[in-house]
């Protein structure tokens, strides 16, 4: 116990200590924070004023536009090229001409925005934005349509309260809340898996590659030294996942205040910026279902219960993984021999995030039962479908049968390793590893 | 009595059998040569010994006791692929070897500060190693080897890579050791460069153990009773105890002989003939070198190639 807390202690120093470690802890919140931060405060940032010079023929539209923030309208009665010309001495933003024509329903229905350098789409937007709502009500007017019993109609909302019957209790549940969150966790345990057990299979490779490891396991067992990579690496993730938590809500939420941007425009920045949910995309431009339903719905999602499944699969996902990755890393001799012992690794890894959208369409489906059950795929898809509230034996039993999972892939690792590490310069097929798996001692 | 003893041994891998039925006898307090030409087996062997494989037959005693994890830390093995961890600082990387082999911390700062004072390098502490040449890497290697003080030492090829400067300093300490009572093994292929120093040797030849012994019985035992005689004049006929093997002619009336005496003289009856013939500048026993008795106890031939000097 003494000798491996003592290989724990330095494989997780000699990280620790690391500029590399150092900047990446820093660096990871930073560039995070501003992934969020910067478009927002873009966006909220007192933006120069824009005047935008209207020319109206039709004469209709002298009440629609309504300034804002950054834009503001100024109705002239000059001609156009007039207005052209001030445009050009940036007296004006842009000029917007609105022919008499617009009403006609013989002629296309266009306006005319002439700026020195190009409109921006933000203007662009609230031009076309005003000119459609303002002859859309027109013509509903003209068709004896009462806009306002129109607006009511419109605003009518059906809520679809799905409910988990299996639980005890009738637990709202939020699918897209779940998707979100499933999403995430899984993919955390996605990279945080390639991303240290890669670390474990370089310092295998290193060790094997100076030369240092012949020296080791003549005081030490070579199961102790594996082991002992294997958790410093698990704490030194540990550690670097807690900096990055701390620092990265301290970021957010310090900029935020210096900043004095609000957290419901932080909310809606993160809501725009979740990447790959297409489906959750095409939801959102439903009217009615809007981000803070979202959130109403990840208020309903036991989180107690995630983050403690997300540590779980986390360590034991990670325990299981780099035992193999250490295999790897003992079997090769430099880095270009992993790569043919990583592909049938990195398989079932790349499976589960491939398969991901398919779980979370369908969480109760056979395929998803039985990959979150097998060991290799289930720490990623166990986590996509627990948002979804499973049944808690099939939980049980997908934890059980990952420690079981990461007991097996040990063992292996550990016969193949104690004959690889002192193989130089040879290189070994799979019929050989399968050799060394019976040597004795 | 023996600090270790390894008896019979057998050690297969997939392809090939390492060890073929083994015994060796390692008397404590002296220096053994475990000889013997690349592949032979004797890395497998060690590494029995070091517990870093287990033999597939035989046993392995230490101080009496089945060899167990517990003599781990009463062994230091300094391996013939050396290396240390490159992004280490010196002085760290011994306290971690130490600590490994069951000192503690203090122990290990304690005996490392004087190991660097007798070698003189108390500015490398905090240098990585990376940035040590190779041979400060050796001698730093080698304190980590000898730091827990081990009883018993063992040195796969313990003096390649050294200067020849670094290679006597390693050789005083490794005698200096064995005054304090260390075992030492000695791995080598090239049996030359540790012959002197060895008390006893184990010749491995092929997985088998081909001869052992005190290294003087040996070379007694392979001795030819031949002579190599330098001097100035010309050789007469000799009698028929003596066998003339090689003659050569020398510059301005020098010759070298090569003199086979027969088992009813001796070498003062040879000398009491050719004084009077010529003026004797030396007069040799023909001794074989490890190398030769090597050679002959794997081909069966007696050819010797180089004499190794001694006067007598």
């Amino acid at each position: 116990m003494r000798i491996i807390s003592l290989i724990i202690q330095r494989e997780y120093l000699v990280r620790v200590r690391k500029k590399s470690f150092l900047i990446m802890t820093i660096l990871g919140p930073v560039l995070l924070a501003c992934i969020y931060i910067v478009p927002a405060y873009l966006m909220l940032r007192e933006g120069e004023k824009r005047t935008i010079a209207v020319i109206d023929e039709s004469g209709l539209f002298s009440q629609s536009f309504e300034n804002n923030k950054n834009i503001s309208f100024a109705p002239i009665n000059t001609s156009l090229a007039v207005a052209k010309e001030q445009v050009r001495q940036d007296k004006y933003y842009a000029v917007l001409y609105i022919p008499k024509s617009i009403l006609d329903k013989t002629h296309n229905r266009e306006v005319e925005l002439f700026s020195k350098k190009g409109a921006s789409i933000e203007v662009e937007d609230k031009v076309q934005e005003t000119i459609q709502k303002k002859i859309q009500d027109l013509q509903l007017k003209q068709a004896n349509i009462d806009t306002d019993l129109l607006k009511q109609i419109e605003s009518y909302e059906i809520a679809v309260n799905t409910a988990n019957l299996e639980e005890e209790k009738e637990q709202e549940s939020n699918v897209i809340a779940s998707s979100i969150v499933g999403y995430i966790s899984a993919f955390i345990i996605y990279i945080s898996i390639f991303l240290y057990g890669v670390q474990v299979m370089r310092g295998i490779l290193e060790e094997k590659t100076n030369r240092i490891v012949e020296v080791m396991i003549s005081s030490v067992k070579p199961f102790q030294l594996m082991m002992g990579k294997i958790i410093g690496i698990a704490l030194v993730g540990l550690t670097q996942f807690l900096l990055w938590l701390l620092l990265g809500f301290g970021i957010i939420y310090g900029t935020a205040q210096t900043l004095g941007i609000d957290q419901q425009t932080m909310m809606q920045q993160v809501e725009n910026r979740q990447p790959g949910l297409s489906q959750l995309k095409e939801v959102q431009k439903k009217p009615g279902l809007q981000a803070k339903d979202i959130y109403k719905g990840l208020a309903t999602i036991n989180f107690t219960k995630i983050i403690a499944c997300l540590l779980f699969y986390f360590l034991f996902g990670y325990l299981m993984y780099s035992a193999l990755f250490a295999a790897v890393g003992a079997a090769s001799d430099a880095d270009t021999d992993t790569q043919q012992f990583m592909f049938p690794i990195s398989v079932p890894l790349i499976f589960s995030i491939v398969i991901a959208t398919y779980i979370v369409q369908n969480p109760d489906s056979s395929i998803a039962f039985w990959t979150s059950i097998i060991p290799l795929t289930s720490p990623i898809i166990m986590l996509i479908r627990l948002p979804f509230n499973p049944p808690l034996w099939e939980i049980a039993l997908s934890m059980a049968l990952l420690i079981g999972g990461f007991l097996a892939t040990t063992w292996l690792a550990a016969r193949i390793y104690r004959v690889g590490i002192l193989m130089y310069g040879k290189k070994v097929s799979y019929k050989e590893l399968s050799k060394w798996l019976f040597y004795k001692g | 009595m023996s600090l270790l003893s390894a008896r019979h041994i057998t050690k297969r891998y997939a392809n090939h059998t390492a060890l073929n039925d083994v015994s060796i006898e390692i008397p404590k307090g002296s220096i053994f040569g475990l000889l013997g030409p690349n592949g032979a087996g004797k890395t497998s062997l060690i590494r029995i010994i070091t517990q870093i494989t287990a033999p597939d037959k035989g046993e392995v005693l230490f101080a009496g006791e089945k060899l167990s994890p517990a003599h781990i830390k009463r062994i230091g093995y300094l391996p013939e692929e050396r290396g240390l961890y490159k992004k280490m600082k010196v002085g760290e990387q011994l306290q971690y070897l130490a600590q490994l082999k069951g000192m503690t911390k203090r122990e290990a700062t304690d005996k490392l500060k004087q190991w660097f004072i007798k070698f003189d390098i108390k500015e490398w502490w905090n240098k990585n190693v990376e940035d040590l040449s190779k041979g400060m890497q050796q001698k730093v290697q080698f304190i980590a080897t000898v730091l827990h003080e081990p009883e018993l030492l063992i040195l796969d090829e313990p003096f390649t890579g050294f200067d020849p400067v670094n290679a006597n300093l390693i050789k005083d300490e490794i005698i200096q050791l064995k005054q304090n009572g260390c075992t030492i093994i000695f791995s080598t292929h090239r049996m030359e460069s540790v012959e002197e120093m060895c008390d006893y040797i184990a010749l491995i030849h092929q997985s088998q153990k081909i001869l052992d012994g005190a290294t003087k019985q040996i070379r007694r035992q392979y001795r030819t009773n031949t002579y190599v005689l330098e001097g100035e004049g010309s050789l007469g006929t000799l009698p028929s105890e003596f066998q003339l093997l090689d003659l050569q002619q020398l510059e301005e009336n020098h010759i070298k002989a090569s003199i086979k005496i027969s088992n009813e003289a001796s070498p003062n009856d040879l000398l009491q003939i050719l004084i009077p013939q010529i003026q004797i500048h030396s007069f040799i026993e023909n001794i074989p070198s490890m190398n030769d008795i090597f050679i002959r106890s794997v081909t069966g031939t007696g050819t010797t190639i180089e004499p190794s000097a001694i006067t007598v």
